[in-house]
């Protein structure tokens, strides 16, 4: 009875975590909370992609509050490579965002500046 | 994964296009000196009340503080005489000016359009700017049509003022060939040419970086200029593909797999990245270069005016 009751349990934390990515679709490390996203959509995400997506929503609303936003661009790379999923799908979504991890460093270079609700200076590097 | 590698290389398209945004910083200074194109007020006329308006909503304007220069034209509009049909026209000019200037194309069309200003004739005292700030602002919303009828009208009166306002918009839309066709059509051709040679010079080639990515995990980047993505990717890539070796080697099939499975995002990641940040690269420069031709020149609207408010 007991471990029934703990199966239960885990599964409905499951079902409430997934509910809530679902009802938001800014993460929390996300610092564009106060930008209008240009419409991505293209067609629909196929099945990869929506697992991606769901993978980074995990990340975005569970793990990046742990240690807060420390992304150098705007949009972050989690919603750089979310919206890169959703506009070219997985496998090259998946592409995009490794390189931009890659590029995740204080090094200036030739990018467009603009600034985070917080005032600093990030850069900006919307998906092509 | 050199196969996938190949074919990445090859699918992208030689010539990006590029999208670069060239503006210029507006000149406070030459606002605020330059004459007013219109008659100065009467004694008689200063006695009024929208003339009153008017005076004040001029030396905001001159201050570029056009919110407030704006609402104070808009005030004199209200008590303006219907019969004064030439300070209507002036104050509805200063509007549409001060939109323009103020960055809001859309709104200083709709004043134009909306006012006599659209049927005013060469004898109009701000007939030449009228054309600059019409020429620009439909070319801004994306009426180009409009912006060519406009562009046949200035070409009637002063050629030299087209053409540089052809170069303004090739310049503008990063149509490379055809802007240095009409650069070296210019009367200022030497300089304009010394100045584009710099980003014969100085480009990246996407589709070299991407092929240095290939061969070398991070070379693309180093190519492009950016040395700690150059250092991270490769370190990444070195990391991972021992790991998959290794795992295989050792008989971990399954972490070998997704070892190389996600090594193939970090490999094939470069490869694009690197070929995206060269055209990054690239437009940056051609930004900084049309600019300077552009202000150099006097090729913006805004700095071939003659008058002010």
């Amino acid at each position: 009875m007991g471990r029934l009751y703990r199966q239960l349990s885990f599964l409905i934390g499951i079902f409430l975590i997934f509910s809530s990515l679902e009802a938001d679709p800014w993460g929390k490390d996300a610092d564009l909370v106060h930008c209008t996203p240009a419409p991505t959509q293209i067609c629909p995400p196929s099945l990869f992609a929506q697992w991606g997506i769901k993978a980074i929503r995990f990340h975005q609303e569970v793990i990046s509050p742990a240690d807060g936003p420390r992304s150098h661009f705007i949009p972050s790379s989690s919603q750089y490579t979310l919206e890169a999923m959703r506009k070219y799908g997985f496998f090259k979504g998946f592409t995009m965002g490794c390189d931009r991890l890659m590029r995740e460093n204080e090094e200036e270079w030739v990018y467009r500046k603009t600034r985070d609700g917080a005032g600093r200076t990030m850069k900006w590097d919307p998906v092509p | 994964m050199a196969g996938l590698a190949l074919t990445q290389v090859s699918c992208q398209t030689a010539c990006q296009k590029m999208e670069p945004t060239i503006v210029c910083r507006l000149p406070t200074h030459r606002i605020s000196t330059l004459p007013s194109a219109f008659p100065p007020l009467s004694s008689e006329e200063r006695q009024q009340e929208w003339a009153k308006e008017l005076l004040i909503g001029d030396a905001f304007a001159k201050e570029c503080d056009f919110y407030r220069a704006i609402t104070c034209y808009k005030r004199a509009l209200i008590l303006l005489p219907s019969c004064e049909r030439e300070r209507s026209l002036q104050i509805h000019y200063n509007i549409t000016l001060c939109y323009y200037l103020g960055d809001k194309c859309q709104e200083a069309l709709n004043i134009f359009e909306a006012s006599d200003l659209s049927q005013v004739n060469p004898d109009f005292p701000a007939f030449n700017n009228l054309l600059l700030i019409v020429y620009d602002c439909y070319l801004q919303t994306q009426h180009e049509d409009k912006a060519e009828c406009v562009l046949e009208i200035i070409r009637k009166f002063s050629p030299e003022t087209a053409d540089d306002l052809f170069l303004y918009q090739n310049l503008k839309s990063g149509e490379i060939e055809s802007s240095r066709c009409l650069i070296s059509q210019h009367r200022e051709s030497e300089a304009m040419e010394m100045d584009f040679a710099f980003y014969d010079q100085f480009a990246k080639s996407p589709r070299k970086a991407r092929m240095l990515n290939a061969v070398l995990p991070g070379a693309g980047y180093y190519y492009v200029g950016q040395r700690r993505s150059a250092m991270t990717s490769f370190i990444i890539n070195a990391l991972f593909t021992a790991a998959a070796y290794q795992f295989f080697r050792n008989g971990y099939p399954a972490a070998g797999a997704i070892t190389a499975s996600i090594e193939a995002g970090w490999y094939l990641g470069g490869i694009n990245g690197a070929g995206l940040e060269a055209h990054e690269f690239n437009t940056r420069l051609y930004e900084g270069i049309s600019r300077k031709i552009l202000t150099d020149n006097a090729c913006f609207p805004v700095l071939m005016f003659e008058t002010s408010f």
